[in-house]
């Protein structure tokens, strides 16, 4: 060893600890030679690390007695290995015959969105064989029925004209980032739609805790933090829901990617093709995918960083006082801030640069009254142009203004949304004419 | 004219110039080229001699072309005065080259503004005025302006904001001036990070310093009559800070006191150097500093902590100790507040690290722009909304003197990656930094999670989560030899303290 500068050498060399030769039997039964690795030291054997992984599956689950007796659950599987793992694991539950079986009801659904993709012509037949296979209920959905058609659930002759708006929507929006947002955002509004027409009470989908962590790394990024809850959590109470709640469960929350894949692999699962936009891309062109790179690299580095950013965000919960919810994604909207807030400052400094000098005369106050002025006048100012543009985005959330921005035309946005913004603009109206008399 | 032109003489002397230049219905879309070459220098000089020519014999041009023939020689002027690119002038074009002290430049351009005060007045009676259409680009005309007053040092400042506005307003009457006023300033303009707008420098001024304004009237961060302690580092954030707090304090009458508090940590080739800086902010910004040094406080210097502890580890020592270095600072000169020189960067850093740390309490309190605890002096963060490449902007604009070096022990591994990460995103979209404080600010803790209580310090009194705080801890530990003490959890290091021979022996 080099014994110039003996004291740093030492520290340096403290760092790098020999590494131990792994144990070769499973840490559990200690009989089977190990098969798996976890974490760089936990080794297991095949059937110890199946009862191990399922074991955290059933315990997701069962906690709090999320799904009671008989309730019909739909189980969202886009083909992706997790999603696939996630049907096995159900099925496998519905089999045991003792105790531990699952009592509930599920309902499988896939979602076809080869309109957007280029999918392998047979990929619909192959899953629909699988669940065949499985002998689950299921429904095959097309996605842009899903979204714009009433009753999606039966075949549509208008589907042509359905794929036709959705590409519009996504070939309207130039920017990767806000494309892959608005994806999310749809898919969930589907998903949620789906399962009330199917009467189902709980969804399940198979995000594990690896995708979840770079979501809510990439909502904060994205300014969604106040619905980091709904993005991960385990139970999400779609509270806007007045008759019906709806609860989304993600049971392979407490999963890493590795664990899955090798339950994938040690059950000859096979998985299909699920793209999004941002396959196949640079990580240089979107916040998500910058995100998850970012994510791997630290976690190369730093085994722990998924799991401690999965759980802050456990920790991190929706306000409970919130009075309404974005049109798009149904988060909570962000009313109410104070003067002292990034979104108003941001604000502020929109108009400063547009204003130039100009601001300075201009108190503050002022502004401000011209502020609210703006907010009040929607109903009547506005008249043509992009004044529906502007309404809208007054009942969206933070994020997806920026969605709504780059959007040219909102003609394809699903009817829904639009009919809910009158409605609501409707009700403002209402209340503004009788607020003198109200006490 | 180009109508003249083309009836009376044979051989046109203006060929270029067509119907398209002059008659309004004739416009199809303003053009810079065609509005250069209405303003050109050949256009001017042969109206003019035209109507004194035509003066003579026929009455159809009247005397008023001479005058437009003038204009059109004045605008050619400023436009080559701004727009030179030879460094020796062309005959006959004086103006076309750069701008040394005794060029003519300063001549013309003295008069230039005499002019423009005076189209500000007579707007109507030109007669290009037929050419008029409202146009709403804001802010082109402030830059001629803007580029005009930068050049020419104006006395008072309230002239210069005076006439600022009231140019701006008659002079976007004028389409075409405003069209070679766009080319005049492409050079003095910069880009905003923060917006994405295009600003010359002294608007960007404005803007920088109004929103900073906004920030502190909005967050109500200070009282009247206040005093207010800058930590000042000699770095371009605590420096800006200081610039722009002197500079609002007197344009708004905040009636703040404002002095400077440095922490000397004692790290050689490092802080030495920055204090330097402070000193000369001191002087130039005419503010009371006051230094303190960790081997006055804690008997011991970064240096010395590092002799002890390695290279590993020493950051925990200088963070911890400077916090509450600065309080005792702050205490000893008897102020409000303490105002510290982060910007939006470095809160959306935070609010990153914390989540990759788990440590939702600071998740929760990093964004608050102003840090309020019993006990202790209010803290707050008046360039919380404020780019870090604007500042280094501001910074260069105003030639502000700063020290920009890396600390030379081993800068924090771990923050760096979350630095690089919020670069990336701040590349692929500049509001990525307001969107994660945006975040930052609306995320709620569920109501179940412990959050640590705040308590006091047993042994010192100062605010701390725990019975005995961290840096009690830490100099406990250096104190007895056990560098390695308040490093890592601190149920451990209480455990540790307890087997020490004699606990009550802790001595400060």
């Amino acid at each position: 060893m080099c014994s110039v500068n003996e004291e740093e050498g030492a520290e340096v060399f403290e760092v790098l600890k020999p590494i131990e030769p792994l144990e070769l039997k499973c840490r559990k039964c200690l009989i089977e030679d190990g098969n798996v690795v976890l974490q760089k030291k936990f080794v297991y054997c095949k059937t110890c690390f199946m009862s191990m992984v399922t074991h955290k599956f059933r315990a997701t689950v069962g906690k709090s007695k999320l799904v009671n007796r008989g309730e019909r659950v739909l189980v969202c599987v886009s083909g992706s290995q997790s999603s696939v793992s996630l049907l096995h694991m159900i099925w496998t539950g519905l089999q045991q015959s003792t105790y531990k079986r699952l009592t509930f009801d599920p309902v499988v659904l896939y979602i076809d969105e080869s309109v957007l993709y280029d999918y392998p012509q047979d990929q619909v037949n192959k899953i629909q064989e699988l669940f065949e296979k499985y002998g689950l209920t299921y429904r095959i959905v097309k996605f842009a029925a899903a979204i714009y058609s009433d009753n999606c659930l039966d075949e549509d002759t208008n589907i042509d004209q359905y794929n036709d708006k959705l590409q519009n929507i996504f070939s309207n929006l130039s920017d990767l980032t806000l494309k892959e947002d608005m994806l999310m955002k749809l898919r969930k509004r589907a998903i949620t739609k789906l399962a009330e027409l199917l009467k189902c009470t709980r969804i399940m989908t198979a995000e594990n805790e690896h995708k979840l962590s770079i979501r809510l790394l990439s909502n904060v990024a994205l300014g969604r933090g106040s619905q980091i809850s709904l993005d991960i959590g385990l139970a999400v109470n779609n509270k806007n829901n007045d008759k019906t709640s709806l609860v989304t469960i993600r049971p392979m929350r407490n999963l890493s990617a590795k664990e899955i894949a090798y339950y994938a692999l040690f059950n000859m699962l096979e998985d299909f093709m699920h793209s999004n936009f941002l396959t196949a891309t640079s990580e240089d062109e979107s916040i998500q995918k910058t995100t998850e790179r970012f994510v791997n690299d630290l976690q190369v580095d730093f085994p722990s960083t998924v799991s401690t950013i999965f759980r802050t965000g456990e920790k991190i919960s929706e306000k409970t006082s919130a009075i309404s919810y974005c049109l798009l994604c149904q988060g909570i909207m962000d009313v109410n801030m104070s003067p002292s807030s990034a979104m108003e400052a941001t604000k502020y400094s929109k108009y400063v640069s547009l204003m130039g000098v100009k601001a300075l005369k201009l108190s503050l106050n002022y502004l401000k009254n011209e502020n609210t002025n703006e907010k009040k006048c929607d109903g009547c100012k506005c008249k043509d142009k992009q004044d529906l543009k502007e309404e809208i985005i007054e009942s969206l959330c933070y994020a997806c203004t920026h969605i709504i921005q780059d959007l040219q035309s909102l003609d394809d946005l699903p009817e829904e949304i639009l009919n809910k913004h009158k409605e609501k603009l409707q009700f403002k109206k209402m209340e503004e004419q009788i607020k003198d008399f109200l006490l | 004219m180009s109508d003249k032109d083309q009836s009376t003489e044979g051989d046109r002397l203006v060929p270029k110039l067509t119907d398209a230049h002059v008659y309004e219905e004739k416009i199809k879309k303003m053009k810079v080229s065609h509005a250069a070459q209405v303003f050109s220098q050949r256009v001017g000089a042969i109206m003019k001699r035209i109507t004194v020519m035509a003066n003579n014999c026929t009455p159809s041009i009247d005397r008023e072309a001479a005058d437009t023939g003038q204009l059109c020689l004045f605008v050619d002027n400023l436009f080559d005065s701004a727009n030179g690119n030879v460094i020796k002038p062309t005959p006959g074009k004086d103006l076309r080259s750069a701008v040394t002290l005794t060029s003519p430049h300063w001549v013309f351009w003295n008069k230039a503004l005499d002019v423009l005060r005076m189209i500000n007045n007579f707007t109507s009676t030109h007669s290009v005025g037929a050419n008029c259409e409202d146009d709403d680009s804001d802010g082109i005309l402030d830059n001629l302006k803007d580029f005009l007053f930068n050049e020419i040092p104006l006395n008072e400042e309230n002239e210069d904001e005076e006439n600022c506005s009231a140019q701006h307003d008659a002079l976007t009457t004028f389409p075409t001036l405003e069209q070679t006023g766009s080319l005049i300033n492409s050079g003095s303009r910069a880009y905003r990070p923060k917006t994405g707008d295009t600003l010359c420098k002294e608007c960007f001024y404005w803007a920088f310093e109004l929103e900073i304004h906004s920030t502190i009237t909005n967050g109500k961060l200070f009282k009247k009559g206040d005093v207010v302690a800058i930590a000042a580092s000699g770095g371009k954030d605590s420096t800006v800070l200081a610039q722009v707090l002197k500079t609002l304090n007197e344009r708004y009458n905040y009636e703040l006191k404002l002095v400077l508090l440095s922490i000397d940590e004692g790290i050689t080739g490092y802080r030495d150097d920055s204090l330097k800086t402070v000193l000369e902010n001191k002087d130039e910004y005419q503010m009371p500093l006051k230094i303190l040094s960790y081997e006055q406080l804690y008997g011991w210097s970064m240096d010395k902590i590092v002799a002890e502890v390695g290279r590993k580890n020493n950051c925990t020592f200088c963070g911890v100790f400077r916090r509450q270095a600065l309080d005792r600072g702050a205490t000893l000169l008897n102020v409000n507040c303490i105002a510290t020189g982060h910007n939006a960067d470095d809160i959306a850093e935070t609010v990153l690290m914390n989540i990759l740390r788990g440590d939702v309490a600071r998740l929760q309190r990093c964004v608050n722009i102003i840090t309020i605890t019993e006990g202790t002096i209010p803290r707050c963060k008046p360039l919380k909304y404020t780019y870090e490449k604007e500042i280094v902007m501001y910074a260069y604009f105003k030639k502000l003197n700063y020290f920009s070096t890396e600390c030379v022990f081993a800068p924090n591994a771990y923050r760096g990656y979350a630095r690089t990460f919020l670069k990336d995103l701040e590349r692929l979209k500049p509001s990525s930094i307001m969107d994660i404080i945006h975040s930052g600010e609306t995320m709620c803790v569920k109501e179940n999670v412990k959050l640590p209580d705040i308590g006091v310090c047993t042994k010192c009194g100062f605010v701390s989560s725990q019975d005995i705080c961290k840096a009690c801890m830490l100099l406990e530990g250096l104190n007895r030899g056990l560098p390695k003490l308040g490093i890592g959890k601190s149920s451990k290091a209480n455990k540790a303290l307890a087997a020490l021979p004699n606990p009550s022996l802790l001595h400060f």
